[in-house]
């Protein structure tokens, strides 16, 4: 239940202090799954007048064990076009990792401040390299999944 | 009698509610609750000693800096943040069940194990467990028989049953007749004590009494007897009500929409919108004028100032000149002076208009000195001229 009750705070932060600017909270029924909503807040032509959706699933190690993060379509939500964010909503982010990416400090509004501000400082309206071949064959669960980080910049 | 009890080592500092909010410096980074058993690493951050130990089976690396971290470098925080954390006033686990206390968070065990009424503690009669408030000296599990409806249930339970047994006798609330729980309801429907409205509370009487008495006040209610009337004035008043709603609806589908109204109202609409768009012109046209007023008077304080500024220092330079002519007089009255003494004939009968003529006079005849005289004149002359 160590997840639960972290989730719990979490949530009565976000309920009763303001979240940062562009992030809202959209849905958290329970301690399983929440999904939230984040705005680029500069004039980047990109993503600008744009609400982009996230879902987080949480495990029950979780702060240990970093979330499942990642964009989803919705009405009015579409996925970021980014050089990290694959077409199918899977972001490339070691912050997301469990390796050493993650760490327990982390939280649900810090998780969407860091990728809100990689949508901020993003200029090129592209996907990562072989998205077409990742989105096919990406059908198994994302922890699965090892990413390479070699771009320092963002 | 210290009844322990049974579950001692349950207590769960990290899932305990506390008075009041406490600051988030007091709390673990990674549980984002108070501190328990706070433990601080050789980076210097402090976590609980649980949730760190946790933290670090996954990852080698301090949670807040991330800089390699293991086990051994984590040590026990300094007292002093460990009593700020002990000292937090928190609400006992078992509040949920009615428990009352709060107390600082250390003191907690204690209560919990010698105090809380709330807690299980072991039987004295059987194996089973029981709550401290209940414990006595005979075992509560036993099982007895309830009085009025003969079933059995244990002693413990014999309180809610108590509240629920249909076969238990209670008093009518109006009359002082006992009933078992299951007739009350029927009994309550034909008291003869139970306090009822008037069968007219309908149509406006305050009436409220005894069913005993109520054929009584039947037969004497003003509002009774005037019942069948009102009713007729209802249905009547209601009839007319649709009525009139169907004619008005008929009015408005045949009368045309009025135009004489409609055509009034926006003549003189315009006439107003004219009207203050003038003044509205006006307004503007003061304004200006105000404007170019009050630049106009700045201006002529300025010219003025100037002109006199001008002609003050023209005052000045007349005031020089006549200061030199005075002084080319009083020269040239010296010299006279002097000729006169020398000659004998001159006489002192010397006065102002002999002398201004005598000067002119020396100015256009006299030899030696003149050239001096003409030289201090001539600048005097060129300020005067300015």
């Amino acid at each position: 239940m160590f997840h639960a009750k972290r989730l719990q705070k979490e949530l009565s932060k976000i309920h009763q202090g303001l979240p940062p600017a562009g992030i809202h909270l959209v849905a958290a029924n329970d301690f399983q799954e929440w999904q939230m909503d984040i705005q680029v807040l500069d004039e980047n032509p990109l993503y600008h007048g744009k609400t982009f959706r996230l879902n987080f699933k949480f495990s029950n190690n979780y702060p240990i064990e970093a979330p499942e993060v990642m964009f989803i379509r919705a009405t009015d939500r579409d996925i970021p076009m980014h050089p990290h964010i694959y077409s199918n909503g899977v972001i490339c982010l070691d912050l997301l990792s469990s390796g050493n990416g993650w760490s327990p400090v982390q939280s649900v509004e810090s998780v969407c401040m860091s990728i809100q501000s990689m949508l901020t400082g993003n200029t090129k309206n592209e996907r990562p390299d072989g998205d077409d071949q990742f989105v096919l064959r990406t059908n198994r669960s994302l922890r699965n999944i090892r990413f390479v980080y070699d771009d320092p910049t963002v | 009698m210290s009844l322990n009890s049974v579950s001692e080592n349950t207590l769960d500092l990290g899932n305990l509610s506390y008075l009041t909010e406490v600051d988030d410096n007091l709390c673990c980074p990674i549980c984002h609750s108070p501190l328990v058993d706070p433990v601080h690493t050789k980076c210097r951050h402090t976590f609980c000693s649980s949730c760190i130990t946790e933290a670090l089976e996954t990852s080698k690396t301090c949670p807040v800096d991330r800089k390699p971290l293991k086990l051994e470098d984590v040590s026990a925080a300094p007292i002093m943040i460990a009593n700020l954390v002990n000292d937090l006033v928190v609400l006992c686990p078992n509040s949920e069940f009615g428990c009352p206390m709060t107390c600082a968070r250390y003191l907690l065990g204690g209560h919990l194990r010698e105090d809380c009424a709330f807690v299980a503690v072991k039987c004295l009669g059987c194996d089973g467990t029981i709550m401290r408030r209940d414990a006595g000296s005979e075992c509560l599990h036993q099982l007895v028989e309830c009085p009025f409806c003969s079933s059995s249930c244990r002693k413990i339970d014999m309180e809610n049953h108590r509240v629920e047994c249909p076969r238990i006798i209670a008093a009518c609330n109006h009359c002082s007749g006992d009933f078992t729980r299951s007739n009350i309801k029927a009994h309550e429907a034909t008291c003869d004590e139970a306090i009822m409205p008037c069968e007219s509370s309908d149509v406006g009487c305050p009436w409220k009494g005894a069913r005993r008495e109520l054929t009584e006040h039947t037969r004497a209610c003003p509002f009774t007897l005037l019942r069948p009337v009102l009713h007729a004035h209802a249905g009547r008043l209601e009839t007319l009500e649709l009525e009139n709603r169907a004619l008005r609806r008929k009015i408005d589908i045949l009368l045309p929409p009025r135009p004489p109204t409609e055509a009034a109202a926006p003549f003189f609409d315009e006439h107003t919108i004219q009207l203050l768009a003038e003044q509205e012109h006006l307004r503007s046209d003061l304004e200006r004028l105000t404007a170019s007023l009050s630049e106009m008077e700045i201006q002529q304080g300025m010219l003025l100032m100037n002109e006199s500024l001008r002609l003050k220092e023209e005052v000045a330079g007349l005031r020089a000149a006549i200061g030199g002519i005075r002084m080319q007089i009083h020269w040239l009255m010296n010299t006279r002076h002097q000729a006169v003494d020398q000659r004998p004939v001159g006489g002192t009968s010397s006065s102002s208009g002999p002398q201004n003529s005598s000067a002119q006079g020396g100015n256009l005849s006299s030899g030696g000195v003149l050239p001096n005289i003409r030289r201090m004149a001539d600048p005097l002359n060129d300020r005067v001229k300015l």
